[in-house]
């Protein structure tokens, strides 16, 4: 945990201790990257708020040489920071106050992701709908539901990542290609529209989520 | 003096030839004619004449002039005079004037306001012209800022003068021929930037061409000062606003730490709590859902003062007006615990060019508005309504409504319903709303609804002319 405030380590002491991790502290960036290297966590929650260094930079050295996951943890309003940790490469984040249950979940996430990165699951089960990545097929209460090309591959890199958070960036270049990373109002009509064919009440979606002003999310 | 030349003629007499005795009442006639007035000056060669004439020309002890060159002696020797007390009375009127226009510079750089000013402006006029006067400003529709101790009437005559002067940048008033009925006399107030005022002067006596120009250079001195004073009043204004700024944005970021940090221990703390049994459970969720509320305060807070200070750029991007209304239910959840959320939007309406962040915190806040104001447990509807060159949000409620009178007023920073009863904030939360509305060129409003009563609030965006391109497929 790379993290300055006192009062956040403590809280994040106790909590995490119960449910058995091991939390090594570090109160500045400087110190954070060196117990990287040393200390070999399984996972890093970084605060983006950092006295010494900006929190973004800290992810992107980490990530130059390790691929271990990373939550940033940042207060609302800096949505950009977070956008711009997450396309350094951070996995995940977090908006300050949050809840143990949220943090623990993010966690377990980005965990499971790291873990399966090679043997990647196929199969995807999410309410009543059914993602299968090796037949292309997407079905709704057992029923095909048709999908045009760019939804379906939308719809296939949000299940590969389920439970992450992608940037507008990543999901843009990913789909559409490099040079049209700005173009956010395909998204915006390409989640709708599959909003439309996949949730119940698309205006309430239940897993096809938005992460406002960063990017979206399917709930795992 | 004319003594002492006489004295000094008569010890040289016999010695000098009399034209050159001459020379010494000459000199005489020179040093008075510089010294005092023109009147003192002819005094003194007439004496003179005489006394040379008496004394040293033949016949000697009378006034006779036997030769008639002595009389253009006498001539030569009035002319000197003259000519010298008029040059001496130039140079002492020029050195008056130059010292008076120093002093007036001097009063006036010492005064930062333009009322200093124009009391060091009228106090030099008492002085070097004895006339009563009045410093008047466009900028305050001609009213006086300045008027001498024994005041200055102010007719119609006068302000039709005075008015003149203004639009024409020219003078008019006593002893000009515009408005020369008048009894004061008014001077432009020329700046750079254009006539800025009148300076009125109520001469005693009509003054003279030159206490004319002297004036006119009194008014110009004058003009420059006013528009030093304001130059000097915005760059203090300027800086003190830099300044104020600078506080109110290192409070902001205290604020915005120094709240939040322990908020984050505490709602974190408070969530761990949560998994505990009983009471435990119970207190950590008080406790947790508490400090959530307490951070939508400080987030308000927060917003607020950014929003009035300028200083959020909305980030104009196309939006789905279905993902805003999503995003805002999504964080009121908690809030609105209990209750039905009826959505009735269309599946086809367009994209729009708004900040979504903010049109969602404007829906969040009306939300929240919901659920201090109506009866826990009664149902919310949203509605989206497409028309033709805006897009129409509604939010109703099955409240009590808004009390009659008040529809305009609860969008007002700090207003607060009910005062008496807890749990409503600072009162902040539609007051945010209509900031961001009308930084949308939008709208909101509030009406209460019959049937079935609540209160029904509207929230208006404009319409893009066009739509973005997406390709299918």
């Amino acid at each position: 945990m790379i993290e300055d405030e006192v009062a956040i380590r403590r809280f994040l002491r106790s909590s995490l201790d119960r449910k058995e991790y091991e939390l090594v502290e570090a109160e500045n960036g400087r110190h954070g990257l060196q117990l990287a290297a040393t200390a070999s966590p399984a996972i890093i929650l970084l605060d983006l708020g950092l006295p010494d260094m900006d929190g973004v930079e800290v992810a992107r050295s980490i990530r130059d040489w390790s691929a271990v996951p990373i939550i940033v943890l940042s207060a609302r309003g800096r949505e950009q920071d977070k956008v711009d940790a997450l396309d350094s490469g951070a996995d995940d984040y977090l908006t300050k106050p949050f809840g143990i249950g949220e943090l623990l979940a993010r966690m377990r996430v980005a965990l499971r992701h790291a873990a399966k990165l090679d043997a990647s699951e196929t199969v995807l089960e999410v309410e009543d709908v059914r993602i299968d990545l090796s037949l292309r097929q997407v079905l709704r209460g057992g029923v095909e539901v048709h999908l045009t090309p760019n939804e379906y591959k939308m719809l296939a890199i949000l299940a590969r990542n389920a439970g992450r958070v992608l940037t507008h960036r990543q999901l843009l270049h990913e789909v559409w290609g490099p040079g049209y990373e700005s173009e956010t109002h395909y998204l915006r009509v390409y989640m709708g529209q599959l909003r439309q064919k996949l949730e119940a009440t698309p205006a309430q979606p239940q897993f096809l989520l938005n992460e406002p002003g960063v990017g979206y999310r399917l709930k795992a | 003096m004319t003594g002492m030349a006489t004295a000094i003629g008569y010890l040289l007499h016999g010695q000098v030839d009399p034209a050159n005795l001459i020379m010494i009442y000459l000199a005489g006639v020179a040093i008075v004619a510089s010294r005092f007035g023109r009147g003192e000056s002819v005094l003194c060669s007439v004496l003179s004449v005489l006394a040379f004439d008496f004394l040293f020309v033949p016949p000697h002890g009378s006034l006779a002039v036997s030769n008639s060159q002595y009389l253009l002696t006498f001539v030569v020797m009035l002319g000197v005079a003259l000519l010298i007390s008029d040059l001496t009375q130039r140079v002492n009127e020029r050195e008056r004037r130059t010292s008076a226009l120093y002093t007036l510079s001097r009063e006036m750089s010492q005064s930062r306001s333009k009322r200093g000013i124009a009391a060091a402006a009228i106090k030099q006029i008492r002085e070097v012209f004895d006339a009563d006067s009045a410093v008047m400003l466009a900028e305050a529709g001609l009213e006086s800022i300045g008027v001498s101790r024994t005041g200055f009437e102010r007719g119609d005559k006068e302000l039709e003068a005075a008015q003149w002067s203004l639009t024409h940048s020219e003078g008019a008033g006593k002893g000009t021929p515009v408005h020369s009925d008048a009894s004061g006399l008014y001077l432009p107030l020329r700046g750079s930037q254009g006539t800025v005022g009148v300076l009125a002067v109520l001469p005693p006596n009509p003054f003279s061409s030159a206490q004319q120009t002297l004036l006119e250079t009194f008014a110009n001195g004058l003009a420059m000062g006013m528009e030093r004073a304001v130059l000097a009043k915005e760059s203090h204004e300027a800086r003190l606003d830099a300044e104020s700024e600078r506080m109110r944005n290192a409070l902001l970021s205290s604020i915005s730490h120094d709240l939040r940090t322990p908020l984050t221990a505490i709602a974190g703390a408070a969530s761990s709590l949560q998994s505990g049994r009983g009471d435990v459970k119970e207190l950590g969720t008080t406790i947790y859902e508490e400090s959530m509320r307490l951070n939508i305060q400080v987030q308000n807070l927060l917003d607020m003062t950014r929003l009035q200070s300028g200083e959020v750029n909305p980030r104009v991007e196309w939006n789905s007006v279905e993902e805003i209304v999503g995003n805002a239910l999504a964080h009121a959840k908690e809030l609105l615990h209990g209750r039905e959320v009826h959505v009735n939007l269309r599946a086809d309406l367009p994209l729009v060019l708004v900040d979504g962040q903010l049109i969602e915190k404007v829906l969040l806040n009306l939300l929240e508005n919901v659920s201090t104001h109506t009866p826990a447990g009664s149902p919310v509807e949203i509605s989206v309504d497409d028309m033709r060159e805006k897009i129409r949000i509604n939010v109703a409620d099955h409240g009590p409504g808004i009390p009659k009178g008040e529809e305009a007023k609860v969008f007002e920073r700090f207003f607060r319903r009910e005062i008496k009863s807890e749990g409503q904030g600072f009162g902040l939360g539609l007051a945010i709303c209509r900031v961001i509305m009308t930084l949308h060129k939008g709208l909101i409003w509030v009406e209460n609804r019959p049937d079935p009563p609540g209160a029904l609030f509207h929230i208006e965006i404009p319409k893009a002319d066009k739509q973005p391109e997406v390709p299918t497929g």
